[in-house]
C-alpha cells in the first residue's frame, strides 16, 4: 500500500517500453529513493561500464510516502553510475515530478540505452511516448521548460537537461521547475549521454494508503507540533542562508578556496542580505515548510542561491556581491551545471591564476571575469572546456594537487573540516564522494555542543548521522524537516500497515550505506581513496575558533580506522561477509 | 460561506487539495480535490492562483435529481439521490466536482462549517468569509 506497486522501464536504444511489478523485497528492505535507487542499480548495473555509454542506467525513484499528505515526502531521487567519479551516485530533487510519477502509477521509473536523436520522454498515465527533441536541442533549461510546459500543460512535472548535460560536462545537473536541481556528481552528463533532454510526466490516478483516517489523524497533529516549530520554521523564513553566519562564525565558511574559514564579507551574503530582496516562498508537494527563495533580480531569477551556492559561488571565489552571485547562480541553473562544483573549479583557478601556478585570467573577486564562467564551462567554450573537466583533471594537468579541493573526484561542499573534523570523516566515507548529503555531523559537533578538533567518538557519531540521511532519504523526507527516528517509524508504520520499528529502521540504514559502499568495492575503490585533500591535513585556517588548526593526518587516520572497525568493515574499507550476513545481503 | 486564496501567503504545498480529496473521497489525488491550486513559473513570474466554489449554482441548476443543495451559504449532496449522470461535473466552471471512483459525489460541502483545506493550510493562506445574508 502507498506504492502502486509498479515500475516503468524505458529503452531508448529499442524504444521498448514495459511495465513490471516492483520488487517488494526490496522495497521492503530498501524502502524508496535513495535505498530502493542503489539497490536497483547495484543488482542490475555490470561492474565497470563507462557512465556515459548505453550500460550506464539513469533509475528514478519515489517513496512510501510520495503523493500522500506526509510532511515534506515530495522530492524525488535519481541513481546512477557517476560520470565524475566512478562511484555510485544518488542526487535529489525537489519539485512536482516525483508525485507527477506516483499518481501517473509508478514507483521507479529506469532509463536505459542511448537514443539515436534527442528525445523527451512523455509519461501521461499508462500512455508513455518517445517523442523528438531536435529543436530543443541546445537550448537552456528556462527554455526547455517553458516550451514544454506550453506543449503539455504547465501543471506537468519536468525535468530537463541544458547545453552542459547534452554535452557531458561532468559536473551537469537536472533542473525541475526551472530553478530546482538535482546538482552533484554529473547525473546531467548520464541524461545527456542518454540524449534524453527532458522528460515530461502527468498523471491522475489515487495514492491509496491502508488507514486513512488514522494517517490524517497522525500528520495533521505531526504539521502543527513538529514541522511547524521554530527550529524548523528557521527554513520558512530565511532558508539555507541561515547557515552563512552559522560556518562563519565556526569559521569553516570555505572562503578562497578554502584559503580561510571566516569571509570578510560575510555579512554582505547571509540570510539577511537574501531577506532585503524580499523573496517569495515556493515548497515542493506535501511541505508544509516551503524553503523557496524566489528572488528576481532584472533578466535573473533563482530560488535561492541556497547556502552551498553563497559559500561556494560566493566566499570561496572571494564575492560578496549578492547580486552578481544571483546571477552567476541563474546562469548555472539556465546551462546546467552544479553550483558546488563550479563555484570550486572557478576558486582553483583563482588560486592557481593568484599563485603563478597556471593563469587562467581569473583572480578572487574579479567579477566580470567570474560571471561569464558558468556559460564557459557548461557550454565547454575557450577556456570553459578545460575548466569542466573539474578540479581533480585540473590539478592533475598543472599542479595545486595540494589544494584542489576534492575528494574521489567530487568537489567539496561548503563546511571547513579543518573546524569539523566529523565532516571529514563524512566526507571521505561518502559514497558518492566529496558530499554533505551522506552524513551531516556537524550539525551536532561544530553547529552544535561537541568539541569539533577531537577525533573522540566521531567515528560514532558520524555513523549515526549517516544512517540517519539514509533512512530519512529512502523514505523520501526532506532533509529540511528535523524528523526524528521514533516519527519516522510511525509514519512508515501507518502507510505499510504494520509496525516497523526504529530499530529495523537503523538497521536498514544499515544496509543502505553497505549497498553503496558495496558498489564502490565491486568497481575497484580501496580505502586509501577514503580521504581528503592535501590542505586539509597540512594547511592550518587562519581565522575564528579554528585558527592554526589542521585535521592532522594521524588523527584522521585513527578516525577512519575506528569507522571501518565500527562499520564491520576490513582494513581495506570493504563489508565483510558476517557484516552483510548480518545485514541480510 | 465564500472560501478565498492569499496567493502571497500560498507556497504552492499543495496540502489542501490532498487533504481535500483524502476527507472525500478516501484517496490522494489532486486531481479529485473539491479546490484547485495553481502555484508554478510562467515567463519568469511566480504565478499563485485558487478555484474554489463560489455558489455559482449551475450544478444544482443542471442537476435533474435534485440531488445537489444549496442552503446556509453552501452546497449539500444527497448521495441516494445522486444518479451518478455526471452532469453536474461537466457543468462546474471551475472543475472542482468529481465523480470518485466508487460513484461517490465529490463537492464542496465547506466540511459542514469548518473547511478542512482551511484548517489543514500551514500558513494560513486559504480563509473563510461568511457571505453577507
Amino acid at each position: 500500500m502507498s506504492y502502486t506497486g509498479k515500475v516503468l522501464r524505458v529503452n531508448l536504444d529499442t524504444g521498448d517500453v514495459t511495465k513490471e511489478p516492483l520488487n517488494q523485497d526490496w522495497a521492503e528492505k530498501y524502502f524508496g529513493g535513495r535505498g530502493l535507487g542503489i539497490k536497483y542499480l547495484y543488482e542490475e548495473l555490470k561492474e565497470g561500464i563507462d557512465p556515459l555509454s548505453s550500460a550506464n542506467k539513469l533509475i528514478l525513484t519515489t517513496g512510501p510516502f510520495t503523493g500522500t499528505v506526509v510532511p515534506c515526502s515530495g522530492r524525488l531521487t535519481f541513481a546512477a553510475k557517476s560520470p565524475a567519479t566512478g562511484t555510485m551516485l544518488d542526487s535529489s530533487i525537489g519539485g512536482r515530478f516525483a508525485t507527477q510519477l506516483k499518481f501517473a502509477g509508478y514507483d521507479v521509473l529506469i532509463i536505459e540505452g542511448q537514443a539515436e536523436n534527442p528525445a523527451c520522454l512523455v509519461i501521461n498515465d499508462d500512455r508513455v511516448e518517445i517523442r523528438d527533441a531536435t529543436y530543443l536541442w541546445g537550448k537552456g533549461i528556462f527554455e526547455t521548460e517553458s516550451q514544454l510546459g506550453e506543449e503539455l500543460g504547465r501543471e506537468s512535472g519536468v525535468l530537463s537537461i541544458g547545453p552542459a548535460g547534452e554535452k557531458l560536462v561532468s559536473i551537469a545537473c537536472i533542473g525541475s521547475e526551472y530553478y530546482r536541481q538535482a546538482a552533484r556528481g554529473g547525473i546531467g552528463a548520464v541524461m545527456g549521454s542518454k540524449k534524453l533532454k527532458a522528460i515530461v510526466c502527468s498523471g491522475s490516478k489515487d495514492v491509496t494508503v491502508p488507514d486513512m483516517p488514522g494517517l490524517l489523524k497522525l500528520v495533521k497533529r505531526l504539521i502543527w507540533e513538529d514541522v511547524l516549530t521554530d527550529t524548523n520554521l528557521g527554513i520558512y523564513t530565511d532558508g539555507t542562508p541561515q547557515i552563512v553566519d552559522m560556518s562563519n562564525s565556526a569559521g569553516v565558511l570555505p572562503t578562497r578556496n578554502f584559503q580561510d574559514g571566516v569571509f570578510e564579507g560575510a555579512s554582505k551574503i547571509n540570510a539577511e542580505s537574501i531577506r532585503r530582496l524580499k523573496p517569495r516562498k515556493k515548497a515542493c508537494p506535501a511541505c508544509a515548510l516551503g524553503c523557496g527563495n524566489y528572488i528576481r533580480i532584472g533578466d535573473n531569477a533563482v530560488e535561492g542561491p541556497e547556502y552551498e551556492t553563497l559559500a561556494l559561488v560566493g566566499s570561496n571565489c572571494g564575492v560578496d556581491d549578492i547580486e552578481a552571485i544571483i546571477k552567476f547562480n541563474a546562469e548555472c541553473d539556465d546551462v546546467g551545471i552544479d553550483t558546488i562544483s563550479a563555484g570550486n573549479i572557478v576558486g582553483f583557478a583563482m588560486e592557481m591564476t593568484e599563485r603563478g601556478i597556471k593563469d587562467f585570467g581569473i583572480r578572487f573577486g574579479d567579477i566580470e571575469t567570474y560571471l561569464k564562467m558558468p556559460r564557459l564551462i557548461g557550454c565547454q567554450e575557450g577556456m570553459g572546456e578545460e575548466l569542466s573537466r573539474g578540479v581533480r583533471y585540473l590539478a592533475q594537468k598543472y599542479g595545486g594537487i595540494e589544494f584542489a579541493m576534492e575528494t574521489k573526484g567530487l568537489e567539496l561542499p561548503g563546511y571547513d573540516p579543518r573546524g569539523s573534523w566529523s565532516m571529514g570523516l563524512a566526507y571521505a566515507t561518502a559514497n558518492r564522494g566529496g558530499c554533505h548529503m551522506g552524513g551531516f555531523p556537524i550539525g551536532d559537533e561544530a553547529f552544535g555542543d561537541i568539541d569539533p578538533f577531537t577525533i573522540e567518538g566521531k567515528a560514532k557519531l558520524t555513523i549515526d548521522a549517516q544512517h540517519y540521511n539514509m533512512i530519512k532519504f529512502s523514505l523520501v523526507l526532506c532533509d529540511f524537516w528535523a524528523v526524528s527516528l521514533e516519527t519516522m517509524s510511525e509514519l512508515i508504520s501507518c502507510v505499510r500497515g504494520r509496525e516497523i520499528s526504529v530499530a529495523e529502521l537503523e538497521k536498514a540504514a544499515e544496509r543502505i550505506w553497505n549497498i553503496g559502499r558495496l558498489f564502490n568495492v565491486r568497481e575497484g575503490f580501496k580505502a586509501g581513496e577514503d580521504t581528503l585533500p592535501d590542505r586539509i591535513f597540512k594547511d592550518p585556517l587562519k581565522s575564528g575558533a579554528p585558527a592554526g588548526r589542521v585535521l592532522p593526518r594521524d588523527q584522521f587516520d585513527a578516525m577512519l580506522q575506528e569507522y571501518y572497525q565500527l562499520r564491520g568493515w576490513d582494513n581495506n574499507g570493504a563489508p565483510t561477509p558476517e557484516k552483510l550476513k548480518e545485514l541480510e545481503m | 460561506m465564500k472560501l478565498v486564496l492569499d496567493t502571497e501567503r500560498c507556497t504552492g504545498c499543495g496540502i489542501c487539495e490532498l487533504v481535500c480529496s483524502a476527507v472525500k473521497g478516501g484517496v490522494f489525488n489532486p486531481k479529485m480535490a473539491c479546490l484547485k491550486i495553481h502555484s508554478g513559473y510562467e515567463k519568469g513570474d511566480l504565478v499563485v492562483g485558487g478555484e474554489f466554489c463560489d455558489l455559482c449554482l449551475e450544478c444544482v441548476e443542471t442537476c435533474p435529481t435534485g440531488a445537489i443543495m444549496s442552503e446556509n451559504g453552501s452546497l449539500s449532496v444527497d448521495q441516494e439521490s445522486c444518479s451518478e449522470c455526471g452532469l453536474c461535473v461537466d457543468a462546474c466552471p471551475y472543475g472542482i466536482i468529481h465523480l470518485s471512483s466508487s460513484g461517490k459525489l465529490l463537492i464542496c460541502d465547506r466540511c459542514g462549517g469548518s473547511p478542512e483545506c482551511v484548517s489543514w493550510c500551514p500558513h494560513e493562506a486559504i480563509k473563510k468569509e461568511e457571505s453577507a445574508t
